[in-house]
């Protein structure tokens, strides 16, 4: 459990590291820009691909299209903004959906342990066996295009790690003494799980679900760059990039800025989530605060 | 030494332990063979009076905890009866498990660790209550304050939450949410052994002022016996998951019979005489209940250890009216 003043000096040592605040900022302007991205796009009809312009295209970056225009005139730099919003839903989708399924999956198995546990966690390990991107290609493939498809077949190639990771807690978390007391008072095994067992041993699988999002979204992007991801003319990064790829040679900005957008938040994400591990692990921290000379 | 808490008069009986086993599979392999037991409990009986206080003393490793575990129904023996108010209380489900439940209830060793550290003190204490009974909130809250009330906390530790108070404090919880339901039976699994020596008089006198103004019994726990003297009106000295000596607290204290209970209480420290005491020292770690001696298990360590000790398993003897021991010395010829 994470105390509220060990989150103190966690906040206050990835504050405290440049690389770390930078992360933290990428992170922060990508929530913000994703949950008002439909709001503040300057060429909406661009950004939803309603609309297309012949005589725009393949304008270079210019103060009225910062990103330029890509093959049917529309402003690139619209629609990798609204890009960021379909980003934001897809990562808080797949990783939502995800935790939905390994959680009651995980606790169950863990807590009942015994031939439920052993079924549960045996189909847990069937979804392993697969390489968790090539399952979630032929699951996308198979369920066609669409933001919805899209998720659901991460979600599924997903959830088989928040399960295994919650049983393990579970196991921990069911021995405790705490846990016979509320036996003791009576309470049913349900009331057990989601009131004792659940707030106790989830701490571990939320902060890997967080540190989750910067991948969920490069999968995502993978997806729809290969052509089983969403539907054009969805503004989603992946397929930014996949319309834009034929014509890097001379108009590199339309594949090129929703490249950059992927790259930036992932790495955000992915170095947010190392200074996370990094304070949260006591051994580590002390090293760098003593590094920073912070005392504790 | 007359028990704090009087008693002495014949007593009804709650709760009659019959033959109880409890043996744990050791499993080895992929596929579970079960290579062995653990003896943990081997054929105890003993009963527990309406508004006695009974306390379970041994060696760690005895079998002692596996008795509460029992008796708790977190474990389920592997053969015998636990009646409680006349009826085998080992196969119960649903509303009866539940009634059960209602009536028997429990304080551990470590309150930090008996209690949710994500619940505040409030939580913890209403929760089964919350369960059990159908109060308003209103009257949930009234209820629950006064559960608080009688273990000396005040309306401040309401919103606290276990890792903001001390040991004592946080044993005065587990007490409240334990009587919460006014239950018949407590069962105290060493409640003191993890606090401070100045806190652990102040625990067992709540513990006796509560008995007093509620009115259940005790099972105690421990391997304490300065606590067993104070609390106790009964003792039953347990070695091995097998039962040595039992009997009245005076009895015991002022004269023991069984080579074991000797021995044990030679190790209480005495502030009171002055006079050097003989002790006798236990040699040796205690044998394996995997593998426990043949016949009497105290023989491989027993002082007076004679041939018969290693054929046969001593009977019951009666010494005197509900003192028994378990040992050859006194066996009648």
């Amino acid at each position: 459990m994470i105390r509220f003043k060990e989150q103190r000096i966690i906040l206050s040592l990835i504050v405290k590291k440049r690389l770390s605040l930078i992360s933290l900022l990428i992170v922060l302007s990508f929530i913000v820009f994703g949950v008002s991205g439909p709001f503040i796009v300057p060429y909406p009809e661009d950004a939803w691909g309603l609309t297309y312009n012949v005589e725009k295209r393949f304008q270079p970056p210019s103060v009225e299209h910062p990103f330029g225009t890509d093959a049917l005139g529309r402003d690139v730099f619209s629609r990798v903004l609204l890009g960021s919003s379909f980003s934001l839903i897809i990562a808080i989708g797949v990783i939502g959906l995800a935790l939905a399924i390994g959680i009651p999956v995980g606790v169950v198995a863990g807590y009942y342990g015994g031939r439920i546990g052993t079924i549960l966690m045996r189909i847990t390990d069937m979804f392993l066996a697969f390489p968790p991107l090539l399952l979630a290609i032929v699951l996308a493939a198979t369920l066609g295009r669409g933001l919805l498809n899209l998720i659901v077949a991460l979600a599924i190639s997903w959830w088989p790690w928040y399960s295994r990771l919650v049983y393990v807690q579970t196991n921990t978390v069911k021995n405790m003494p705490y846990i016979d007391s509320a036996k003791i008072a009576g309470l049913p095994s349900y009331k057990i799980m989601t009131k004792h067992v659940i707030p106790n041993a989830l701490t571990p699988t939320l902060v890997q679900a967080a540190l989750d999002m910067g991948s969920a979204i490069l999968e995502a992007a993978g997806l729809s760059f290969i052509g089983v991801g969403v539907k054009p003319p969805t503004p989603e990064w992946g397929l930014l990039v996949s319309e834009g790829w034929q014509s890097i040679n001379y108009a590199w900005w339309i594949a090129f800025f929703p490249g950059l957008a992927i790259l930036i938040t992932v790495v955000g994400f992915n170095l947010l989530a190392d200074a996370l591990r990094e304070s949260a692990d006591p051994r580590i921290r002390r090293t760098v605060l003593m590094r920073l000379g912070i005392k504790q | 030494m007359p028990s704090l808490l009087g008693g002495g008069e014949m007593k009804t009986e709650l709760m009659k332990i019959k033959d109880l086993k409890k043996y744990f599979p050791i499993k080895t392999g992929l596929f579970g063979k079960i290579v062995g037991y653990v003896k943990a409990v081997d054929h105890v009986t003993f009963h527990i009076g309406l508004g006695e206080v009974v306390s379970l003393v041994g060696e760690s490793g005895s079998g002692k905890t596996t008795i509460a575990k029992c008796l708790l129904l977190l474990e389920r023996p592997t053969y015998g009866q636990i009646l409680f108010n006349g009826y085998d209380i080992t196969q119960i489900r649903g509303k009866r498990l539940k009634d059960y439940r209602r009536n028997v209830q429990a304080v551990f060793q470590n309150p930090f660790l008996s209690l949710d550290p994500r619940m505040n003190v409030y939580d913890i204490v209403s929760e089964p209550v919350q369960y059990h009974m159908k109060l308003s909130k209103k009257e949930l809250y009234e209820y629950t304050s006064r559960l608080l009330e009688m273990v000396g906390l005040d309306q401040s530790f309401q919103a606290k939450f276990p890792h903001e108070l001390s040991g004592g404090q946080a044993q005065r919880v587990a007490i409240a949410r334990a009587i919460s339901l006014n239950p018949k039976l407590v069962v105290l699994d060493e409640p003191t052994s993890a606090l401070d020596v100045s806190i652990q008089a102040q625990i067992l006198n709540l513990l006796a002022e509560l008995k007093e103004k509620m009115n259940f019994s005790y099972l105690l726990i421990t391997h304490d016996l300065s606590i067993v003297r104070y609390i106790s009106d009964r003792v039953i000295v347990i070695y091995l998951g097998k039962i040595m000596e039992e009997g009245p607290s005076e009895y015991i204290f002022s004269e023991p019979l069984h080579p074991y209970t000797q021995i044990l209480l030679s190790s209480i420290p005495d502030p009171f005489t002055q006079e050097v005491r003989e002790k006798t020292i236990l040699r040796g770690e205690p044998p394996s209940p995997v593998n426990p001696p043949r016949a009497c298990r105290f023989h491989t360590r027993c002082p007076y250890v004679m041939d018969i000790c290693k054929e046969e398993d001593p009977a019951e003897t009666d010494y005197r009216a509900e003192h028994k021991v378990f040992c050859w010395l006194y066996a009648k010829k």
